[in-house]
């Protein structure tokens, strides 16, 4: 059977403090998959020529894609099967085509009744530089009627 | 040359009430693209079979893929040289596969001084009527503050 049993017993196991990390280069291929996910043109991530001209100098990354990154640690610290209920970031630094970002997704507070769970999110470059911080909220998704039991 | 494809905007011309749409469909392949580009793989995201068995009766896509939407709306808003520096994202309900979403952003605060627009965002499914639940409710603070050389 493929079949997951749902662990819900396994935020119980989950306390204040427990953190993981997940770290990604953002390639150029990664700033082309976004445009074409999220329809994000912006020619600030994909004109090379126009960022140049910027203060910024060069292409960075759309922040919602580092954005995204939260959720490979939430989800290497949480999974299965989480879903997102409020993400609240704040972007400290831009972040440039090539650069390495690692998130860190750290438990604040788990509430087993309820099946949610809080985590402090934070984003480091290359450098250990933050370049975004934020909250989020969890919670667990329940199973179907038929596959119950 | 090369310029004159940016639309760019001045933060005076930008006025609250300003309003901008994007929609999109949201398949399979944005979310397999999404697992690559964030690293979640949750079950939920891309096992079928998994997403059968959840209350969803479905595979969900992630949350901040459906959020993305949310970027190109503040690009028709504040023009090519604006950045996101602050955002605040409810989820209410969860996206499926081959939903509809519709984007809605509206301008609420312009600040000359500090060069930030605030922006409040509701993204609604296919055939949303009106006191249906939305997707997402969000709000976005926009920096117009990035220089561009002449």
């Amino acid at each position: 059977m493929s079949k997951m049993v749902f662990r819900k017993t396994r935020l119980e196991e989950l306390k204040p403090g427990d953190f993981k990390l997940f770290a990604k280069t953002l390639s150029d291929t990664d700033a082309m998959l976004y445009a074409g996910v999220s329809g994000e043109m912006s020619p600030l991530y994909l004109n090379e020529s126009f960022a140049a001209k910027t203060e910024l100098k060069s292409r960075t990354v759309p922040p919602m894609l580092v954005a995204g990154l939260a959720g490979g640690a939430i989800y290497r610290l949480l999974s299965p099967a989480v879903k997102t209920e409020s993400r609240t970031f704040r972007f400290l630094r831009p972040v440039y085509t090539g650069d390495t970002v690692t998130a860190r997704a750290e438990i604040k507070e788990v509430d087993c009744a309820a099946g949610q769970v809080e985590l402090v999110v934070s984003c480091y470059n290359q450098y250990e530089e933050k370049v975004m911080e934020g909250i989020c909220r969890e919670v667990l998704i329940s199973e179907n009627e038929e596959s119950e039991g | 040359m090369q310029m004159e494809s940016v639309s760019l905007k001045k933060i005076e011309d930008i006025s609250i009430g300003d309003c901008a749409y994007f929609a999109k469909t949201v398949t399979e392949a944005d979310v397999m693209m999404f697992a690559q580009l964030s690293g979640d793989y949750a079950p939920h995201h891309v096992n079928k079979e998994f997403g059968d068995t959840t209350m969803f009766h479905s595979r969900i896509a992630h949350g901040m893929l459906t959020a993305g939407l949310i970027c190109p709306v503040l690009t028709k808003l504040c023009g090519g040289a604006s950045y996101t520096c602050s955002q605040e994202i409810r989820f209410k309900t969860a996206v499926l596969l081959h939903d509809t979403i519709t984007v809605k952003g509206e301008v609420t605060g312009v600040d000359i001084d500090s060069k930030q627009v605030s922006i409040d965002v509701v993204c609604t499914k296919q055939n949303a009527k009106p006191g249906d639940r939305p997707v997402i409710l969000a709000t976005f603070v926009q920096s117009m503050a990035v220089a561009v050389a002449e």
